[in-house]
């Protein structure tokens, strides 16, 4: 029996063990480029280089930055709630990589098909907060404590409008699942466009955006790390690779928002001659998701930061109100033409 | 025993653990985080009984949102000291009459369950493929229960507001 039972737990154990050890490199690799990434566009819109010495034109410069994290000395306030201050990361890290498992690269290839699909991601990532405000907490440190709660006041009041802004989506393709939802936007809306979200539901797009910028605590909603007030916000105590995972899960997450922009509003993998060459599937998904990410860093680049109040006044009183309009009259256009779509 | 059996040992002992845990724990902070420890752990469970929607939710409501809350409240009305006593502040009677009293409740309603094994058609159910189904039951089968409970919420927001502008904002 104990022969057997070790045997399922073998092959049970192992092929979890293989979807999480593929979730945390995708969210490694994605995390680490990101950031190379950030810093070239950003260089770019300020008239400057970027970081060039490291590799060709800088490529290895984030390579280089987190050996550098890893072998910085790991200090602790001596104040610190010492086991809290070391599961924060953790915390934060944990929800960005299983957000990673149900997302599709093409029609068949996904780690977890999962009915629920759009809804695991952001069940999964309401628990980052959790993880903020431990770490601002357990820094004993105003500045975190401070910054920690920001972090959470925004996240909870823009989960709202988030959620709400992607409705729409899963009303239209009526599916949870992401596969189905880049299914149903593969019918021909005019001519040779094809019935991508963005075009039915251009307003969720923008609240997706908007809501999605503020989820993630970046500019310009980066209230929570405020460099100028806040020294940083929860991660001003941490250095090193602890450190380094607030950094990692924080770009992990950006590359979920715009995987799941690109799979919800742009079609996903859909493109010209996808059909004749199933391999560009992944390629169109890819450039689209990176369509996403550079809107998201110019946007950094552009915008100055908005104050407390301002975001809270433009979470409940503005897009609150105008993703439930949103949602209202996608369902009224349901109810009285369900053929259209 | 199966590896499911096995599963649902370690998820029931993290519940029960994070449980006591978090009414001995002398931290009010720990003591959230424990309670956070014993809901995940709840939703693996819900994992366990195929029932992929009822375990997110269970993240999203209770360890994402209600232990957010709670934290915030925590951080705001403890200024100096997270230390609070959980126990001795308001004597033992009363919460000694809450717990036993709901005790036999919920003992009354443990010995009359027969404890039947799910029916077998169950045991072919996609654990992938629930949600449509759920749908079906909760929007069609259980319409008026389900909109009955939403009017509730509403009304317990409206409520929140209204204490939360006070009095002075009567008027308008």
């Amino acid at each position: 029996m104990i022969v057997e039972m070790s045997e399922l737990l073998v092959s049970v154990g192992w092929a979890i063990l293989i979807a999480l050890i593929l979730c945390i490199a995708v969210a490694t690799v994605a995390g680490v480029a990101l950031v190379y990434v950030e810093r070239k566009v950003l260089a770019d819109l300020q008239i400057r280089y970027g970081p060039m010495k490291v590799g060709f034109h800088g490529m290895l410069q984030t390579v280089a930055d987190v050996v550098k994290l890893i072998g910085k000395e790991d200090t602790v306030p001596r104040d610190a709630d010492k086991v809290l201050f070391w599961l924060a990361p953790i915390m934060v890290f944990i929800p960005a990589v299983l957000a990673f498992l149900v997302i599709p690269i093409n029609s068949d290839l996904v780690l977890l098909d999962w009915d629920i699909g759009v809804y695991w991601i952001f069940a999964i990532t309401t628990i980052t907060p959790v993880g903020l405000i431990v770490a601002g907490w357990s820094s004993y440190n105003k500045y975190s404590i401070l910054g920690g709660l920001r972090s959470a006041a925004q996240q909870i009041s823009y989960e709202v409008p988030l959620l709400l802004s992607v409705l729409g989506v899963i009303m239209l393709s009526s599916s949870l699942n992401l596969s189905d939802i880049v299914g149903a936007q593969q019918a021909t809306l005019i001519g040779p466009i094809h019935s991508w979200f963005i075009f039915l539901q251009p307003l969720g797009f923008i609240l997706y955006l908007i809501a999605g910028l503020a989820e993630l605590n970046r500019t310009p909603f980066d209230i929570p790390e405020a460099e100028s007030e806040l020294i940083s916000g929860y991660s001003t105590e941490y250095s090193g690779m602890k450190f380094g995972f607030f950094m990692l899960s924080e770009y992990a997450a950006i590359v979920v928002i715009a995987l799941l922009g690109a799979l919800m509003f742009l079609g996903g993998w859909d493109g010209p001659f996808v059909n004749e060459v199933p391999l560009l599937a992944p390629v169109w998904l890819l450039l689209k998701t990176s369509a996403l990410l550079y809107l998201i860093i110019w946007i950094r680049g552009t915008f100055p930061r908005v104050r407390i109040d301002q975001l809270m006044n433009l979470g409940w009183k503005v897009m609150l109100p105008l993703a439930l309009a949103n949602l209202m009259i996608t369902g009224l256009v349901l109810v009285i033409a369900p053929r259209v779509f | 025993m199966s590896p499911d059996q096995l599963a649902f040992f370690i998820l029931s002992f993290m519940v029960i653990a994070s449980g006591l845990m978090f009414l001995v724990s002398k931290n009010i902070v720990h003591a959230v985080l424990y309670f956070l420890v014993a809901l995940l752990a709840t939703a693996g469970i819900f994992l366990q009984l195929k029932a992929p929607f009822l375990a997110a939710t269970q993240i999203l409501v209770y360890a994402g949102a209600i232990t957010v809350l709670i934290l915030f409240v925590v951080m705001l009305t403890i200024s100096k000291e997270p230390e609070v006593k959980v126990f001795g502040q308001t004597g033992i009677v009363g919460p000694a009459i809450a717990a036993v009293s709901f005790f036999a409740i919920m003992a009354a309603v443990v010995s009359r369950s027969t404890f039947t094994p799910l029916p077998a058609e169950t045991a072919g159910i996609d654990q992938a493929q629930t949600v449509a189904q759920l749908g079906m039951e909760l929007y069609v089968e259980y319409l008026l229960p389900f909109e009955i409970a939403a009017f509730l919420l509403l009304i317990a927001l409206v409520a929140a507001v209204y204490i939360a502008l006070g009095r002075g904002h009567d008027a308008t």
